[in-house]
């Protein structure tokens, strides 16, 4: 198959009805065979519909139990609830979810977003220490700045510290950023970051993968990073301490096949970032200049593999 | 035929987009099974039971396989495995599965050739037996890759059963392959009985010699210990250098 028919299948998405967003709600809210989202997520993803999978998990749904029929009608509700709210709920098959996290096995089965979505978003994900130092918080705005220049989005997880300069300078050089949060759509949190909260929702793009009201809790903000991992084309770590989420980002974006670059003084500083040189698609930088440098290289990547491909099976 | 140049761009990209999850196979290691490199239950055995008790004493399975990589589930090897092939595809996936196979077939396939039969001649990929209404991704893939060399119709028998065990009544080859060194292709292999199948069926249609080459040793991380296995002893990074037929290359 070429890039060319690989392209023509992916439009081929459409964006999912409301009864087949309510049965999305329904599966995850009743599990059925107590299977795991993740699980249930890959099973959404190999049928390429949502409908069967739960008349095939469940059958009694078949002849459906006055329960049934009041957990079914509750699903729809708060799927049209979502609706009257523009808060916008998108499905991991719709033409809207990007593209890239869903090649993760992380693939939330669902997004809630606040702002713009792109199709193919050049995002990179800028992150580390919530407790940064005054030369993190100034390498991470220059960071920010260089990404804009190049027209890449800048991602980060709106935490204090690193995260927040990321964000605010690339807003501030009329950049375009997301934030990926940890917490419910409707959550604004951490308190302190209320204000570009809105401000990346009307300016940029806010995604949660959790239900509107979750609140923060210890692994909400490792799914956090795994999905920032994801969604970004790689993943820049400015300056980070021994046990941090932007250590498990690291980590996560090489299980994931995704670039991960390195500061040097994450390097120096912690012996995680020492371990890490050497793997596969890690690189260090002491520049600004070298960061746009590996970022051009990974955004033309693909479209260089997917050239050499195309060649191959040409006749 | 590839450049030298060529082939640097795409082991350099197996290994920065699939090295960080993809794990090459174990041959001869006092851990696993020396006829498909899975975790035999009992570990003071060296071949695990469907291997030694069902496809070697059949005398028809394949008589050589290669395994490229291992992979289990709820991990992005899964991810990958299953997503090259969704009705819409993965593109990350696609691509990674695109290059892997194109790689194994270019630099190791003359690690299987036969003193007799010499290299693979023929190609044929193992059927799906659940009747699937689009074309095989793996099928399709490999017919673009490999379009100089002819491939042996091999399909699903009209009347199925057990499509896990070893049922060679399960597939029918519709070419002539008499006498031919056939290179049977799969994406995973789980419990090995679908492929092995499909061998004997070349086999019982007079093949002298079938190659089988899969891109994922699938492991159940839930049995015996294979957790342990996957966690102490696959800590190397993918090298796309390695023999997937455990043989120091020619």
């Amino acid at each position: 198959m070429t890039t060319k028919d690989r392209l023509a299948r992916t439009q081929e998405r459409g964006r999912s009805s409301l009864a087949e967003r309510a049965a999305l709600v329904g599966l995850l809210n009743t599990r059925p065979g107590e299977r795991t989202w993740p699980e249930l997520t890959a099973l959404v993803l190999e049928r390429g519909e949502i409908g069967s999978v739960l008349a095939d998990l469940d059958p009694t749904e078949l002849f459906a139990s006055q329960e049934q029929v009041a957990a079914r009608k509750e699903s729809l509700a708060q799927v049209e609830q979502w609706e009257s709210e523009e808060l916008d709920f998108i499905t991991v098959l719709d033409d809207r979810y990007p593209e890239r996290v869903r090649e993760i096995h992380q693939a939330p089965p669902f997004l809630f977003a606040r702002g713009e979505l792109l199709s193919d978003d050049p995002a990179v994900s800028v992150v580390g220490s919530r407790k940064a130092s005054d030369q993190g918080l100034v390498m991470a705005a220059s960071i920010s700045h260089a990404l804009v220049e190049m027209d890449v989005t800048v991602l980060a997880g709106l935490a204090l510290g690193i995260d927040t300069a990321a964000h605010c300078a690339a807003l501030d050089a009329g950049g375009r950023t997301v934030a990926l949060i940890a917490t419910g759509i409707r959550k604004e949190y951490p308190a302190a970051n209320r204000e570009l909260h809105h401000r990346i929702a009307s300016e940029g793009l806010l995604l949660s993968q959790f239900w509107p009201d979750a609140h923060p809790q210890k692994h909400t903000f490792l799914m956090r990073n795994a999905t920032m991992s994801g969604y970004g084309l790689a993943t820049v770590v400015v300056e980070a301490g021994e046990f941090s989420g932007s250590r498990a980002q690291a980590r996560m974006a090489v299980e994931h096949g995704r670039p991960v670059i390195l500061t040097d003084l994450v390097v120096r500083s912690t012996e995680w970032g020492r371990a890490m040189v050497g793997r596969p698609g890690v690189t260090v930088v002491s520049s600004v200049q070298d960061v746009q440098r590996v970022v051009q290289q990974i955004r033309s990547e693909t479209r260089r593999i997917d050239m050499a491909l195309d060649r191959l099976v040409a006749v | 035929m590839a450049t030298e140049a060529e082939l640097r761009q795409y082991q350099d990209y197996l290994v920065a987009y699939g090295g960080g999850y993809l794990r090459n196979t174990l041959w001869a290691s006092d851990s696993t099974c020396r006829h498909c490199c899975g975790i035999p239950g009992n570990p003071d055995f060296d071949t695990c039971y469907p291997c030694s008790h069902y496809y070697e004493p059949s005398g028809e399975t394949s008589d050589r396989r290669g395994f490229v990589s291992y992979g289990w589930d709820n991990s992005q090897s899964s991810r990958v495995m299953y997503g090259y092939k969704e009705q819409v595809p993965s593109h990350q996936a696609y691509r990674v599965v695109n290059v892997m196979l194109f790689y194994a077939l270019h630099e190791h396939l003359r690690c299987a050739a036969d003193p007799c039969h010499g290299p693979a001649a023929v190609w044929a990929t193992v059927p799906s037996l659940r009747g699937r209404a689009y074309p095989q991704a793996l099928h399709v893939m490999t017919a673009g890759l490999l379009r100089n060399m002819p491939e042996a119709l091999l399909g699903p028998a009209g009347d199925i059963q057990a499509p896990r065990s070893l049922r060679p009544d399960n597939f029918v080859v519709h070419s002539q392959v008499r006498g031919q060194h056939v290179l049977l292709l799969d994406d995973t292999w789980t419990s090995g009985g679908h492929a092995e199948s499909a061998a004997a069926a070349l086999k019982r249609a007079g093949a002298a010699r079938v190659t089988l080459l899969v891109l994922a040793r699938w492991l159940d991380l839930t049995r015996g210990r294979t957790e342990e296995f996957v966690r102490t002893e696959l800590t190397n990074d993918f090298d796309p250098d390695r023999c997937p037929f455990g043989i120091s290359c020619p």
